[in-house]
């Protein structure tokens, strides 16, 4: 069946694990996933913008400082959580370091919105799918996925497209969302929910 | 009929949507293939959309652009190298700053990363630091006597005391945070820096010491890792002597004693001048200037004279023998003398101040130094060993430098040929960070300012060559590189303004060409269904692209079917094709724009597109690879494989160069100026003169060669590497 080798690409380990082992890699995969979050919660927090990007980024120092340390059962609590309370901590050490820099904002909330667990969640499967597109985007099962399950054709006429029987297709893609589900789970395990 | 039972048509839709486990999916597979009825079931499904399948939809409208977001997630990335594993930061207070992370420790002392609580600036804070009673008093005495050296200095190129006190943590000096890397980071054991580089890196330090000297200060333990190459942008770097521990004032009386015994001795072996090792209290200015002259070699050798000996024996080989000789060729006679004589066993027989050092070695660096490249290699630069944290940094302690004594590099640097260096003017320059994948494309701009490649088609970069870096990527080309035969491909518009660039589109993974704006956004244009092997040119007046199409499918990561080369009016999009033989590999438009060339495998056509008519002329014995026309008319062409260039006169070929190389990969001709150059997977870089068929300029690299290019005059030469590294040649007229 296409696609089950894995030899080759990185898509089944856990982010967390190889940004402990300060893979740059796996960090700058990171950074890309949660990077318009943090950004948003800044904007949000009624940051202003010029001021968000220099917030963001010693964001992104203490993250990489503390992650190493971070353990999800241990704090009891979400990736996100986590990330949440670092970037609140540093938006409220960035008003108080300076004292022109204005009043603290006023909506800063203690807890991110549970609802962008979800928002994470989609974010990660596109950028997993982003990167088997990378790796197996000439495999002809693939693309049936691809074509059916993203782009939203229909069996038959990625069947017709691509030259294979409606019921490959179909195959295919059950085959391949049942890996995408895997790998989801494999790669983003602790980082999830 | 099938044994197992049947599925029902909710299992069905669940294996469909990828909801069940590996065994359960197989199950329903095996029973697919034998129950006609189920087949019929499972194929009338409705496309099944659960929250994980809705997940690989994109819809809705994007979300407004982020301003900065860009900056901030570069920035980011860059972390992994720019900062050291050190403790969390938190509201830890050292010596009444924040604590963000601990740089460095070691048998001397602890360096800690801070921040100011009120000029939010980071800074270093330094304390002397031992476990151990037998050296504490040493380790002290140490630490005072830099407190004093330093607190007298103000240089650009010595690192700057901001203050020193006592708390209840006892003494702690504050000294400038520098953002960089010790120099025996910068290079690889046993391959040393270019000249230019090792040369300005030296000169910088020379100047700090300059000043020291003139303050009557000697600072007793000069090496690489006691010079530290700052950052003060992106681009540009200073060189700043560290750790001035050893530090003593020419003259005074006070004896070394509380010193002598800690690990490093009075110095490091590895640098050390013989009459230090005699006797450290006398020394001078000159013993510096030996250390200095140490530091040269090794950033030239990569690695220390003696190493590979124990310290007793690098201090009695630096009393008596002399050094090996550097086994590069690149090292002009005047500087190995110059290096000689800072390294003289008589400190009477070297230069007498720093100063004469730096005004010395000026003519062998580059008036343009860019520094803050090297800082960029380290992206590159694996470390040698994963054990970060023990690494002894910042100056806080002493100690040489750790490096193999097999020196395989120097070996092959010496049996590589290096005829006809005389028009080089300096080592190729190795631009700062690399590709995505390997390159197989590349092109300068016709101002030889910047040049534009792809790589796997995982990215588009445009280089600055002026300041030997990458200016910007763009990333929404993915991987045409799993078909294995198919490179990317990039074309850049005579004018500069306009690249095509080949790849399969982000999404949908159909191969196309896109137009891009090279200064600014990507041009809403592409053209599908192209192979995008070797053929993308653009017409001398910008108007037209020619490219190949394909009409056929995908069969086993191939492309099956016919190939018709379309040269496309842009504007209004209006084709003209004419059908080719598959293995088209190369087109180019003659300076009129009325005839396009291009090699049909070995023959070489040559169409009059506008008006039909073709022509084809025989000549190589093997694919042409490379086209172009010089402006009186002649074509020049090129085959990798039959290795000629020829020269093409109403149809005839003559063949110029017979044997332009072995292994060859990559091909890059400049008509105008007449050179062709050259690359092989055996890492060879080779560029030819036309006109005379001499050789101009060969260069060897451990890495193969994947793509090359030529600026308009020549004088540049860009190599892609398969390690990704991207190298300049800059060769003179």
């Amino acid at each position: 069946m296409a696609g089950t080798d894995s030899a080759s690409d990185d898509t089944n380990s856990s982010l967390l694990s190889r940004v402990r082992i300060r893979e740059e890699n796996a960090w700058i995969e990171l950074v890309n996933w949660i990077g318009p979050f943090v950004m948003r919660w800044c904007i949000r927090a009624g940051v202003d913008p010029s001021q968000a990007e220099d917030i963001a980024q010693e964001i992104f120092v203490r993250i990489w400082n503390s992650m190493p340390n971070f353990r999800r059962n241990e704090i009891g609590q979400s990736f996100r959580g986590w990330v949440y309370t670092i970037t609140r901590n540093c938006i409220v050490d960035y008003y108080r370091s300076r004292d022109s820099a204005g009043p603290l904002p006023d909506q800063l909330p203690d807890r991110s919105d549970p609802s962008e667990a979800d928002d994470l969640r989609r974010e990660a499967i596109q950028l997993l799918v982003r990167k088997c597109v990378s790796i197996h985007g000439a495999d002809v099962g693939f693309r049936a996925f691809h074509r059916t399950a993203v782009d939203g054709l229909t069996s038959k006429q990625a069947a017709d497209e691509l030259g294979l029987s409606h019921e490959a297709v179909r195959k295919h893609k059950a085959r391949w969302s049942r890996r995408l589900r895997d790998l989801l789970e494999e790669r983003f395990c602790e980082l999830l929910g | 009929m099938a044994d197992t039972p049947h599925p029902g048509n909710s299992r069905l839709a669940a294996y469909l949507a990828g909801d069940l486990r590996v065994a359960e999916l197989e199950q329903i597979e095996d029973h697919l293939s034998s129950c006609v009825n189920c087949r019929a079931d499972f194929l009338g499904l409705n496309e099944p959309l659960d929250s994980f399948l809705s997940c690989l939809r994109i819809e809705g409208a994007a979300e407004p652009p982020m301003p900065g977001l860009q900056r901030v997630l570069e920035a980011a990335a860059r972390l992994p190298v720019r900062t050291t594993p050190g403790q969390v930061g938190s509201l830890l207070m050292i010596a009444g700053r924040e604590l963000v992370h601990e740089i460095g420790r070691g048998g001397l002392g602890v360096v800690y990363l801070v921040r100011h609580p009120r000029l939010g600036a980071l800074q270093a804070v330094k304390r002397p630091l031992s476990e151990d009673q037998q050296i504490e008093k040493q380790v002290w005495a140490r630490f005072q006597r830099e407190v004093r050296a330093i607190g007298q200095l103000e240089h650009d190129h010595i690192v700057r005391a901001l203050d020193a006190n006592n708390d209840e943590d006892g003494p702690y000096l504050v000294l400038e945070y520098l953002d960089g890397m010790p120099l025996n980071k910068l290079f690889k054991p046993d391959k040393g820096l270019s000249v230019a580089d090792a040369c300005e890196l030296v000169r910088q330090a020379a100047l700090g010491l300059q000043h020291a000297h003139e303050k009557g200060l000697v600072h007793r333990d000069i090496k690489p890792g006691n010079l530290m190459l700052a950052r003060r942008n992106t681009l540009d770097a200073r060189v700043v002597i560290i750790d001035w521990g050893l530090a003593r004032l020419t003259g005074d009386p006070t004896p070394d004693d509380n010193l002598t015994s800690i690990g490093t001795a009075m110095g490091t072996p590895d640098y050390m001048a013989p009459e230090q090792a005699r006797d450290a209290r006398s020394v001078d200015i000159r013993a510096d200037i030996y250390a200095l002259g140490v530091t040269l070699y090794a950033l030239l050798a990569g690695k220390p004279p003696f190493a590979g000996m124990n310290n007793m024996e690098k201090m009695v080989a630096h009393q008596s023998r002399t050094f090996p000789p550097l086994s590069r060729l690149d090292v002009a006679p005047a500087l190995l003398a110059l290096i000689d004589q800072l390294t003289q066993k008589d400190p009477a027989l070297r230069p007498s101040t720093p100063g004469q050092v730096a005004k010395a070695l000026a003519p062998f660096c580059l008036e343009r130094a860019c520094l803050g490249a090297l800082l960029g290699d380290l992206v590159a630069v694996p470390e040698p060993t994963t054990r970060r944290r023990f690494l002894k940094f910042a100056g806080v302690v002493a100690g040489g430098v750790v490096l193999s004594g097999v020196s395989i590099g120097a070996i092959r640097t010496l049996l590589s040929p290096g005829k006809s260096t005389s028009t080089v003017m300096t080592g190729p320059k190795r631009l700062t960070e690399q590709h995505q994948g390997h390159c197989s494309s590349i092109q300068i701009t016709p101002d030889g300012r910047r040049a534009v490649s792809e790589s796997g088609g995982r990215d588009v970069v445009v280089w600055d060559l002026v300041n030997y870096c990458r200016e910007r990527t763009w990333d929404e080309w993915v991987a045409p590189a799993v078909f294995p035969d198919v490179s990317g491909i990039i074309a850049l518009s005579p004018d500069g303004s306009r690249l095509a660039a080949g790849g399969l589109t982000a999404l949908k993974a159909i191969p196309a060409i896109k137009l891009w704006n090279l200064d600014g956004k990507p041009l809403n244009d592409h053209f599908a269904n192209v192979e995008y092997g070797r053929g993308l040119a653009f017409s001398p007046d910008n108007s037209c692209l020619a490219m190949v199409e394909v009409f056929g499918r995908l069969e086993f990561l191939r492309l099956i079917g016919s190939s018709k080369v379309v040269v496309y009016d842009l504007k209004p999009r209006r084709p003209y094709s004419l059908p080719v033989n598959t293995a088209l590999s190369c087109l180019m438009f003659s300076p009129d724009g009325a005839t396009l060339a291009m090699g049909d495998g070995p023959v070489l056509k040559l169409w009059e597109w506008r008006t039909g008519g073709s022509r084809s002329w025989v000549g190589h014995n093997e694919t042409i690879d490379a086209v172009a026309f010089t402006p009186d008319g002649r074509v020049f062409t090129t085959s990798l494989t039959d290795r000629t260039a020829r020269i093409w006169k109403d149809g005839k070929p003559q063949t110029v160069i017979s044997d332009l190389g072995t292994n060859l990969e990559a091909v890059a001709i400049a008509p105008i100026a007449e050179r062709v150059v050259v690359g092989s997977r055996g890492g060879e870089v080779i560029v030819w003169n036309l006109k005379n068929c001499k050789e101009v300029y060969r260069h060897k690299d451990e890495s193969a060669v994947t793509a090359v290019a030529l600026s308009s005059d020549g004088r540049k030469v860009l190599s892609c590497h398969i390690d990704r590294r991207v190298w300049l040649h800059e060769l003179s007229g």
